[in-house]
């Protein structure tokens, strides 16, 4: 992991689940793969995602039971797991953006005056 | 909730990782693959897509490491591999190890042994309220310890309030005690009257010993611990106020919940009525142990 990558790492680990939950609602199922080419693809600025955080990142929200995975076949007769939100994912990621959203508009407005 | 049941999850990867494991070699492998393809797709060869494709997915070792932390605790699969190295090692060298084993069960064992003693004996704290005001009183005989304290010197500092707010003169004793016919050996001690009141100490059933109780020609009195009234009498609560012979003399008995011996039989009679009403017979008695004088305030400083 190189030393610039991993400050933005650390920042991003409590919100990179939300991002991946929120990918996942946007584009339906999806493998590893995907998600890392589609968040690359997201961002405005390219930011290279260290997959060692995106798969801990997937082990997570399994865990807590936001997502499941299942192995399928693609297109083109590969093998590759497949996440799918569950509706407590679901639930949790609106919520979790509601809070987000005021914290951003509190930080907004004390760190940088704009109201 | 959701803490719980990520903790779970992280517990029970870490002492069963290996499903977790071949799960995530398979979805590196799947995604190393993907990638590939894509690689080809663009016209690379099929080797130089497989070298691309390693490169532009980064450190798969890394990824492994920084999923497994995610997925459960590292100090606990850590914990996990050197127990199986240990083992292994061990069962490489067996007589080592059987050594080994032999050695810590003899240690522990002693030491478990030793500390218990210890703890019974000496670090258990008595069940006194305000143990703190409690002290001992030696006597020094040119410069060394002496035996005990004499019972007059006993009666003599009950008489002192302002030093101590109560003495107890205590001597340990064995009795044979018990109904006629079924007297059977037993500890015990003699105590002076004042004893309890000192020590703050409340019976069980009945009374204990009391100040009037050392006054000359007062019956003699005897209290039993709860491990005595248990074995020995049966826990019959009628036994208050009827005699029990105490080598072979009738002496009233109360009772008492005794914790200071651990419950072992134990009978408490009380000092200036020695068997024989002798007066002697008390300044013999002396203390032993003196469960003794609780000072009274800042006193005991100076006393």
């Amino acid at each position: 992991m190189a030393s610039e990558q991993t400050p933005r790492v650390e920042l991003l680990q409590g919100t990179l689940d939300l991002i991946v939950l929120r990918a996942l609602t946007t584009m339906g199922p999806q493998h590893a793969y995907g998600l890392a080419a589609r968040l690359e693809q997201m961002a405005d600025h390219p930011f290279s995602l260290n997959q060692g955080t995106l798969y801990a990142a997937l082990v997570r929200l399994e865990q807590n039971g936001w997502i499941k995975g299942t192995w399928q076949t693609t297109e083109n007769h590969r093998e590759a797991k497949y996440y799918t939100v569950t509706k407590a994912g679901a639930r949790a990621l609106e919520k979790q953006t509601e809070r987000w959203r005021r914290l951003a508009g509190l930080v907004n407005k004390l760190l940088l005056g704009e109201s | 909730m959701l803490r719980l049941r990520r903790l779970l999850h992280r517990l029970y990867n870490g002492v069963r990782p290996s499903k977790a494991e071949r799960d995530l070699a398979r979805e590196v492998s799947s995604h190393l693959t993907l990638l590939q393809d894509e690689f080809q797709r663009r016209g690379m060869s099929v080797e130089e897509a497989r070298v691309a494709a390693r490169r532009a997915f980064g450190g798969v070792e890394q990824t492994k490491e920084v999923q497994r932390d995610a997925r459960s605790f590292r100090w606990l699969s850590d914990l996990r591999q050197d127990v199986r190295y240990a083992s292994r090692d061990l069962a490489r060298h067996p007589g080592f190890a059987l050594a080994t084993i032999l050695i810590l069960a003899l240690g522990i064992g002693a030491n478990t042994g030793i500390f218990s003693l210890i703890d019974s004996l000496l670090l258990r704290t008595l069940p006194v309220p305000e143990l703190k005001r409690l002290v001992q009183i030696l006597l020094i005989e040119r410069g060394r310890r002496g035996e005990s304290l004499s019972y007059p010197v006993v009666r003599a500092l009950q008489e002192q309030p302002d030093l101590f707010a109560g003495v107890c003169g205590f001597s340990g004793a064995s009795f044979s005690a018990g109904q006629r016919g079924a007297a059977e050996r037993t500890t015990g001690a003699w105590f002076s009257g004042g004893c309890f009141q000192a020590l703050a100490i409340q019976p069980f059933m009945g009374r204990l010993l009391q100040p009037e109780d050392d006054s000359p020609g007062a019956a003699p009195a005897a209290i039993v611990s709860y491990g005595f009234w248990e074995r020995r009498l049966a826990r019959d609560p009628l036994v208050i106020g009827q005699p029990i012979l105490l080598d072979g003399r009738p002496v009233d008995r109360r009772r008492y919940r005794s914790r200071f011996y651990g419950g072992r039989s134990w009978v408490g009679c009380r000092c200036h009525a020695s068997p024989g009403g002798d007066s002697s017979d008390a300044a013999r008695l002396g203390v032993t142990r003196a469960e003794s004088a609780v000072a009274a305030g800042s006193r005991a400083s100076q006393a």
